[in-house]
């Protein structure tokens, strides 16, 4: 009877975005099929234990492809010099969108158009590292709202940051972008992905990504969600690394009323290095979940996860990072750490990371802490004058600061410096 | 500048003060010394507002002012400064942004204008120097990783920088190898003028040697038992802290 009821819920949402999608093949009606069989998890399931998502069958959403004009100036990274692709209500805006030249041989621009121009690209790339059985996974796959289509040559670097700006308006809107990046062997690209919305109390973001890292690339990938307080957002990557290559993600997370990331990265080939840097901060009822997976397939590797969390009044947080270490995967150092300072007595954070070890010669380590503000360091600093708000604004920088200090865009940057200042009142310059 | 009357305070219901009577004027070192447990660091703690001691009883009155009655920073704000036992570690805030933050809250308090950049670089260099203090530390995060000689001298560094009319010093000389001492004293000397007052809150007498008090109080059992001249101190160094325990009703094995 239970099974019934919760089919019923993935089934509602299913039915929600039917047509919606921006092109159909043979992957889209694959990801359907499967989505046919799947149930909105249930909390008694381990990934899902401490994140309820059964609500999201409570709205009747509906796709909303609008052609509205919205001021995006301030979403914008590197103004002027980025490729920003925008994305209202998970469809490509080409009228608010801005595209420079790139270098020869790289496509860059939405998965509609990749689907009647580049249909082989987008075949051979498109469902090649997602999971079907993930049930949001399968529900974007099978509709794709819009997304970017990056596709860079073999030993190109593209200089210019290629930005995806997302918004998200109206009441009761789902968005389902879906972006499709492929970085050729020893190329090179920074991505910065922005989340918002406008004039929305309920809206729901079921996003996915998938970006193929080739040999020795390197590719960055800052991300910024910043939807308003009454926004869900299921944000799941998929990240496949071949020998070599570097991926840097910086995930910060900054409002939005639950929102789930599920980052996937699989490390398939040797000497790769791989860094997961994340920032989470909320306040009044948010609840913020970080799942991250990085698999470790082969020998020789380097990963590196540094969480963070600030969680004020009856805000939430999980932070569950899992590591393997396949039995092939000798020689590899992997560390991992999750911090959290809980700023109020009603804040909540569930930590868990979870190595799994199978070979016998690697260097692996995590940590995870969850207290209070340090009260000593607080003294110190008011005993030198300062005002208990600046005392522990400063404590609260130096906290996040390490993550801060890994997003190398400056826009991003001062982007996450307003939003903290402006929602929290801290100023962290 | 500075008068406690009858100071009492406790901490978990423990009474640790039970009256004290103190007269610091400008221009005066005095110093605090007492056997281990006796209150002096509590007295320090006690005067630079740590919220954890609950005062039962007596009066401060700093500048003519209630300072029980100010919060800490208020305390710093208007020149009570308090070179801390165990300077505290803040990893990720830099000892420089820390204090310009700290001076600029100070002078914004008084309805001054911040200091210009250049004019805190000038002074940083100037005053690092009276403690010969490392170029490097002062861009380092707050005493991370600091020997425990680099934080005392950090603390006196932070002193000069901030310019207080009353300076608490807890047990500065404790860790300190002889040079060390002597740098921080120097700090310290230098530092004193006629508008100041310093007071020194040690175990032993040897900092002594190197700032000159112009009165010795002997603190016991949360009660300064005796008062004298500098020379006091020679006497404690000589005899120890058993003939003051003694003469206050303690049997000393010997």
């Amino acid at each position: 009877m239970t099974a019934t009821l919760e089919m019923r819920k993935s089934q509602k949402i299913r039915e929600a975005v039917k047509n919606a999608g921006c092109f159909s093949n043979s992957a889209t009606r694959e990801a359907d099929q499967q989505l046919a069989e799947l149930d909105l998890p249930h909390f008694k399931a381990e990934a899902w234990k401490y994140t309820r998502v059964g609500y999201l069958a409570a709205t009747k959403w509906s796709a909303n492809p609008t052609s509205e004009i919205y001021d995006i100036s301030h979403w914008k990274a590197d103004p002027e010099e980025a490729n920003t692709l925008v994305f209202v209500n998970g469809y490509y805006r080409a009228d608010l969108s801005s595209l420079h030249e790139m270098p020869a041989g790289v496509i860059v621009t939405d998965l509609k158009t990749a689907s009647e121009y580049h249909p082989e690209l987008l075949e051979a790339q498109y469902g090649k590292h997602t999971v079907n059985t993930e049930v949001f996974t399968a529900l974007n796959a099978a509709q794709p709202f819009g997304g970017l289509f990056l596709y860079i040559p073999d030993h190109v670097v593209v200089e210019r940051t290629v930005q995806m700006l997302h918004l998200v308006t109206h009441e009761d809107t789902i968005a389902q972008p879906h972006h499709l990046i492929r970085v050729g062997e020893n190329a090179q690209v920074k991505l910065v992905g922005t989340f918002g919305s406008i004039n929305s109390c309920n809206a729901f973001v079921n996003s996915v990504m998938q970006i193929s890292v080739g040999k020795a690339a390197h590719v960055q990938y800052d991300k910024l969600q910043a939807e308003d307080e009454g926004i869900s957002h299921i944000c799941t990557e998929y990240v496949h690394q071949d020998a070599q290559s570097t991926f840097k993600i910086n995930t910060i997370t900054l409002n939005g009323k639950m929102i789930r990331n599920s980052l996937h990265i699989s490390v398939n080939g040797k000497h790769c290095e791989t860094y997961l840097n994340g920032l989470y901060v909320g306040k009044g009822r948010q609840h913020i979940d970080n799942h991250t997976q990085v698999d470790h397939r082969v020998p020789d590797c380097y990963s590196e996860e540094n969480y963070k969390g600030l969680m004020d009044e009856a805000s939430s947080a999980v932070f569950n990072g899992k590591v393997f270490v396949r039995q092939d995967a000798q020689k590899t150092n992997a560390f991992q750490n999750n911090g959290n300072i809980l700023l109020s007595r009603d804040a909540r954070v569930n930590s868990k990371p979870e190595l799994e070890i199978y070979a016998d010669d690697v260097k692996c380590s995590h940590g995870s802490t969850t207290g209070r503000l340090n009260e000593e360091a607080l003294f110190y600093l008011r005993a030198r004058g300062l005002g208990k708000h600046s005392a522990r604004r400063l404590l609260i920088a130096a906290f996040a600061s390490d993550v801060l200090e890994s997003i190398d865009n400056k826009s991003v940057r001062a982007m996450v410096n307003r939003y903290l200042q402006d929602r929290h009142n801290w100023s962290f310059d | 500048m500075l008068s406690i009357k009858g100071l009492k305070a406790e901490i978990e219901g423990k009474e640790i003060l039970s009256g004290i009577d103190l007269e610091v004027k400008a221009g005066e070192i005095h110093a605090i010394m007492g056997p281990n447990g006796s209150g002096k660091s509590t007295l320090a703690s006690v005067l630079a507002g740590r919220e954890e001691y609950e005062v039962t009883g007596g009066s401060v009155t700093y500048k003519g002012k209630d300072l029980l009655e100010m919060a800490a920073e208020d305390r710093a704000r208007e020149g009570v400064f308090l070179a801390f036992q165990y300077p505290v570690e803040i990893p990720g805030v830099s000892n420089i942004n820390f204090l310009k933050t700290a001076l600029n809250e100070i002078r914004t308090s008084k309805g001054l204008e911040p200091i210009t950049a250049k004019d805190f670089l000038a002074r940083v260099r100037e005053r690092s120097a009276l403690v010969e203090l490392d170029t490097k530390l002062k861009n380092r995060s707050v005493n991370e990783g600091f020997s425990g000689g680099e934080k005392k001298r950090n603390e006196i560094f932070q002193m000069a920088m901030l310019e207080p009319s009353l300076s608490v010093l807890d047990e500065t000389d404790s860790g300190l190898d002889i040079d060390a001492l002597r740098i921080v004293a120097n700090g310290v000397n230098q530092l004193k003028n006629e508008t100041n007052a310093t007071i020194v809150v040690t175990h032993y007498q040897r900092l002594l040697d190197y700032i000159i008090p112009d009165f010795v109080h002997v603190l016991y059992q949360g009660r300064i038992v005796r008062s004298g001249p500098k020379e006091l101190a020679m006497e404690l160094e000589e005899k120890g802290y058993d003939w003051i325990k003694e003469e206050n009703g303690e049997t000393v094995d010997v």
